[in-house]
């Protein structure tokens, strides 16, 4: 009567859908397992490092110090600024969304741009209507875009029918489109910015963003505020704020700016800092390797090295002047911070920090008093000797060997330069080149100093043995004329110098020959670079007979008549004013003097040993009796020059051919001159013919001794 | 209706999982910037009122609702339909009536009104011997599918399946039949998936396939989510610290992958120690279904466990990548009123089942004993 069979199954049949379910659980549990115990590791890593990031610190630049006085004051100093920054999804939603888009969908993007552009066309001729930002969107793609949507009022999703179901089209009000257009043409009534460059450039932005390989990192700089303009002024800055509604997406951020006080008067020795290059900023793109390394903080000191040489994306450097030679140690090292960051990519908290280490307080030989003065001085001579084309001014401090001025003109001001750049580099006195160090000009009678020194030191003449000037030295069919037509008549060397007699130094071209000559313009540090802390030296041009066979590849052979110009500074040699300055330097004391430099610190005193290729005491005492006299006796080149007869300088006018009815105007001298202190070279380029060394350059030297002296005083 | 029949560790393996949905709720939506116990302190509200229905489904004997089998059904029905008409948009689909309190989501409504209804229509066996008495079971199951996936949700519709089948197979059905047409519907899945899916629904299966594809589009979320298991280890990484959660890589944190906040914080232990909770839930009813000599409760209960235990399979199945991504919840651990509705009347239906041994015309082979038991009156 009791079958069983079919409860019995049925119960049989539960306990087997018990079984299905207990599978299916097993599964679940093995994968569990899987994940979790055979791969959690790497599961693990993986997820703190997409938590981690590294944010790189700005150090802060070094500050160039210079002397004002007992005081030290900035020569280039950072200082903060305010800049116009841009947060890209606030100011370009549309095309941020445009771009998010083609992401998703992996369209084409040029395809997606050009639909977005002809919107923009018609959206700007008509603002109100709506317009198919892109078709046919399946629902999830618009449900994920629906998220970026919802809060911007302008642009929604509209579901329509097609082919049986439903697809979405982004809709965008005109307005929409063309808002970063708006926002960029209204910030021009504020700043002076290009509205259309600067909307291209955040579209590449944008886009950078977008569709940057580290998802997260792309919507931090979404998010975050990236410099547009740097430095604005305060007044700017506010006005910026006051319109805050009609530019969104726009502020005012706090940045630095690297200020330089005295402006054009150091242009040329501070340099400036221009944009870095992309090859040389690409040492932070380390930043994976970095996490890796930070995981384990024991190795925090790992980074510090990788730190060394990193440089940031949008980082300035220095290109010119101090702030280039000096870079490596004004830029100070990056610090870094390890944080943990939302998938937004905003900072939740700080993990572990490096601080920056700013970059190094540079101590500078500069006065700024002289260099203000030489500044002006040069400007004034430059000016008011039409056509001078330019000029330059070195002084250096004798007994230590440090520069104490140092200026070109026409000059720039480097914290305008980005702004003024473009008229910088059109002007045709060519304000950007460091005349100073870098411009190469015929020395002129200044380089008697050197043959002077050369002839003694050799021997090839006495002191006191004389040479007879008739006005003119004849020795073929060529002439060579003197400064005094009529002749010097028999005069010794300190007078030959004195006077600048050329057929003196004739003579001694001819008595000393090519070898000799170039011997001591080396010994005396010309035809090298002094290794200045400026970037871009010249060496200037020692010639000789094997330079001359290979520069006109033999066919032109060195004659006697080149000994002659050589020896008084004419010809095919070039020196810069920097050489010139140092050679004065060597030649107002009797010790060695200390190389060129401008770092406080490297300053050593002079030393008594040295070089052995010194000239010697004699010689030295003797050449400076010569230079005395150019200055403070009757006849003397400079003699007549009062400003420079009052700081009792000595020194040497140069006058040296520089093409057609111009020539070069030199002077370079110390004072005072019977316990020299400072030392000055002074060139004014391609004035008129007539124009005479020391009555064009003497004025300068005269204006630089007077303060440098007078400062002494004080001391 | 006997209250000393109630299944008190049921009861208690609930309590255990409900506490630690809220305890996780209350994790998945605090970020480390901004605390928030809003969805914890609605889930609790929305426990509480689950818990009248759940009292009020004990206290209707099922087998009344059995016998309203037809207006219950219909009742669903009407619901679906309705909902293209005052139903609440939102991403793409229609699928909320707005009732105040809750959101009502007729699918879901509809999952309990179809397994009564299929209870009722499968208490005699004999007719499922033959292909013939498979056509109304299989009619009453894909009216509501198509309207479901109309809407469209083929999670929702895809749920019911299961159900047909597993009630199909506890009354009795020939397993040759069974078998056939699942092979059958196995062999239609290429021409489903090449004409009948859309273009996200295909990309999901992509995406399940290969999940680096597409890893910011639409194998992102299953990336994230095998990251937040995976990360969890053997022990988690604590309770409110696991960075996919907090830091919000984690999509959908306090709804669809709430056990991935669970497997990443609580780890293996506590992911396990939940699936056992299920585990143990679904059995314990199943020992009731096994109880039950009254065909009807017996398919109620079976239907009511399917339900659950596909939800809970296909939900942490899809978050530890065993399956596709769909939209599905964890039952009483995810956040949303509907679901957590639906899960407390299945378990209410069960317990009702459980409680209420009601007098059965024994067929043959009724085993005596059991028999006279159940002829006891009770209420």
């Amino acid at each position: 009567m009791y079958g069983g069979g079919a409860t019995r199954l049925s119960t049989t049949r539960i306990r087997t859908l018990l079984l299905a379910i207990t599978l299916a659980f097993g599964a679940i549990v093995g994968r569990l397992g899987y994940l979790q115990i055979a791969r959690g590791e790497e599961y693990r890593r993986r997820a703190v490092d997409r938590s981690l990031r590294i944010d790189f610190l700005r150090p802060r630049r070094g500050t160039l110090w210079a002397h004002r006085g007992s005081d030290l004051e900035p020569l280039a100093e950072e200082r903060p600024s305010h800049d116009v920054a841009v947060v890209l999804r606030d100011l370009d939603p549309a095309y941020h969304l445009v771009r998010k888009v083609a992401r998703i969908r992996t369209i084409d993007p040029e395809e997606i741009d050009l639909r977005f552009r002809a919107i923009e066309e018609r959206a700007r001729e008509d603002p109100t209507a709506e317009f198919v930002l892109y078709p046919g969107l399946d629902s999830k793609t618009s449900r994920r875009l629906s998220r970026s949507i919802r809060k911007l009022p302008g642009i929604r999703t509209r579901a329509r029918t097609l082919d049986g179901g439903t697809v979405f089209d982004i809709v965008i009000a005109g307005g929409l489109a063309t808002r970063a257009e708006r926002t960029l043409e209204a910030l021009t009534r504020v700043v002076e910015i290009e509205p259309r460059q600067a909307l291209e450039e955040t579209r590449g932005w944008i886009r950078d963003a977008v569709d940057c390989t580290d998802v997260y990192q792309g919507l931090h700089d979404l998010r975050t505020p990236r410099p547009l303009l740097r430095d604005i002024s305060f007044e700017e800055a506010l006005r910026i704020e006051e319109r805050h509604a009609d530019l969104p997406g726009v502020t005012v951020i706090e940045g630095v700016r690297r200020v330089y006080p005295i402006g054009e008067a150091a242009g040329h020795l501070t340099g400036y800092l221009g944009p870095i290059n992309k090859e040389e900023a690409d040492d932070l793109a380390e930043e994976k390797r970095l996490v890796d390394r930070w995981r384990d903080l024991r190795q925090i000191d790992s980074i510090r090295e990788l730190r060394e040489g990193a440089h940031f994306k949008d980082d300035r450097v220095g290109r010119d002047g101090l702030e280039r030679a000096l870079e490596s140690d004004l830029r100070g090292m990056v610090g870094a911070e390890l944080v943990e960051r939302d998938v937004r990519g905003t900072v939740v908290r700080e993990i572990a920090r490096l601080a920056p280490v700013p970059g190094e307080e540079m101590r500078l030989t500069i006065d700024l008093d002289l260099q203000e003065a030489a500044a002006e001085a040069l400007a004034a001579a430059v000016d008011a000797n039409e056509p001078a084309t330019g000029g330059a001014v070195v002084a250096v401090d004798v007994q230590t060997g440090g520069i104490l001025a140092l200026f070109s003109y026409p000059s720039f001001d480097p914290s305008r330069f980005a702004k003024d750049y473009l008229t910088l580099i059109a002007d045709p006195r060519r304000p950007l080149n460091n005349r100073a160090v870098r411009g190469s000009y015929a020395p002129g009678s200044v380089f008697k100093i050197v043959s002077a020194i050369a002839a003694l030191e050799t021997g090839v003449i006495r002191p006191g043995e004389t040479v007879r000037c008739t006005g003119s030295f004849r020795p073929g069919s060529r002439w060579f004329k003197c400064s005094k037509k009529s002749g010097h008549g028999r005069l010794e060397l300190r007078e030959a110098l004195q006077r600048s007699c050329n057929v003196f130094f004739y003579e001694m071209g001819e008595r000393l020959g090519p070898d000799r000559l170039r011997d001591w313009g080396l010994r005396l540090g010309f035809g090298e670079r002094t290794g200045v802390e400026i970037h871009g030296e010249g060496r200037g041009l020692l010639p000789s007979p094997e330079w001359l066979r290979q520069i006109s590849k033999g066919r032109t052979p060195w004659t006697p008549g080149l000994n002659r110009n050589y020896a008084i500074g004419q010809g095919d040699i070039q020196v810069t004013p920097i050489q010139v300055a140092g050679l004065l330097a060597a030649v107002a004391g009797d010790n060695t003097p200390p190389p060129l430099h401008l770092r406080a610190s490297a300053a050593s005193p002079r030393t008594e040993s040295g070089r052995t290729t010194r000239p010697g005491r004699g010689t030295l005492e003797t050449v400076r009796e010569g230079l005395r006299w150019v200055v403070q006796r009757p006849g003397g080149t400079a003699a007549n020059r009062d400003g420079l007869k009052a700081v009792r300088a000595a020194g040497k006018t140069g006058t040296a051919q520089a093409g057609p009815d111009r020539n070069h105007a030199w002077f370079a001298g110390f004072a005072p001159s019977d316990r020299p202190r400072v030392a000055v070279a002074v060139v004014v380029e391609k004035v008129a013919s007539n124009s005479h060394g020391g009555e064009v350059a003497g004025p300068v030297a005269a204006a630089v001794f007077a303060k440098a002296l007078e400062e002494s005083v004080e001391e | 209706m006997d209250w000393r029949r109630i299944s008190w560790p049921i009861l208690i393996v609930l309590g255990l999982i409900l506490a630690i949905g809220v305890v996780f709720l209350l994790s998945a939506s605090t970020t480390p910037t901004r605390p928030y116990a809003g969805f914890a302190e609605a889930q609790v509200k929305r426990v509480v009122f689950c818990l009248i229905c759940f009292v009020v489904v004990l206290l209707i004997p099922y087998d009344w609702m059995g016998r309203r089998a037809v207006p219950i059904y219909l009742g669903g029905i009407a619901l679906l339909v309705a909902v293209f008409f005052v139903g609440r948009t939102a991403n793409g689909s229609s699928r909320w009536i707005p009732m105040g309190f809750i959101d009502l989501q007729p699918s879901e409504v509809m999952k309990v009104a179809l397994i009564v209804a299929l209870a009722h229509c499968l208490r005699c066996p004999e007719p499922l011997r033959s292909w013939r008495g498979l056509v109304a079971p299989f009619a009453l199951t894909f009216i509501p599918m198509a309207l479901i996936l109309k809407q469209p949700d083929l999670g929702s519709a895809a749920i019911l399946l299961p159900i047909l089948f597993a009630m199909l197979y506890v009354a009795r059905a020939r397993i040759l039949h069974l078998s056939l047409i699942a092979a059958a519907g196995l062999a239609a899945c290429p021409i489903v998936y090449l004409f009948g899916l859309k273009a996200y629904q295909k990309a999901r299966i992509t995406a399940f396939i290969n999940p680096e594809v597409e890893p910011l589009g639409a194998g992102y979320q299953i990336l994230q989510s095998l990251t937040a298991v995976g990360s969890g280890g053997l022990t988690g990484r604590g309770w409110g610290e696991g960075t996919q959660t907090h830091l919000q890589f984690l999509p959908e944190r306090h709804t669809d992958f709430i056990f991935a906040v669970i497997a990443e914080e609580w780890g293996f232990v506590g992911a396990g120690g939940l699936l056992f909770l299920y585990f143990a839930l679904f059995a314990l009813a199943l020992s009731i279904a096994a109880r039950t000599r009254d065909p009807t409760g017996r398919l109620i209960v079976t239907g009511a466990v399917v339900l659950l235990a596909s939800q809970v399979i296909i939900n942490t199945g899809m978050t530890v990548g065993l399956m596709p991504i769909t939209g599905l919840t964890l039952p009483f651990v995810s956040f949303g009123g509907s679901s957590l509705l639906v899960s407390f009347i299945a378990v209410g239906l069960i317990m009702n089942v459980g409680m209420r041994p009601l007098p059965v015309l024994a067929p043959d082979g009724f085993p005596r004993e059991f028999a006279l038991r159940s002829t006891l009156p009770t209420l």
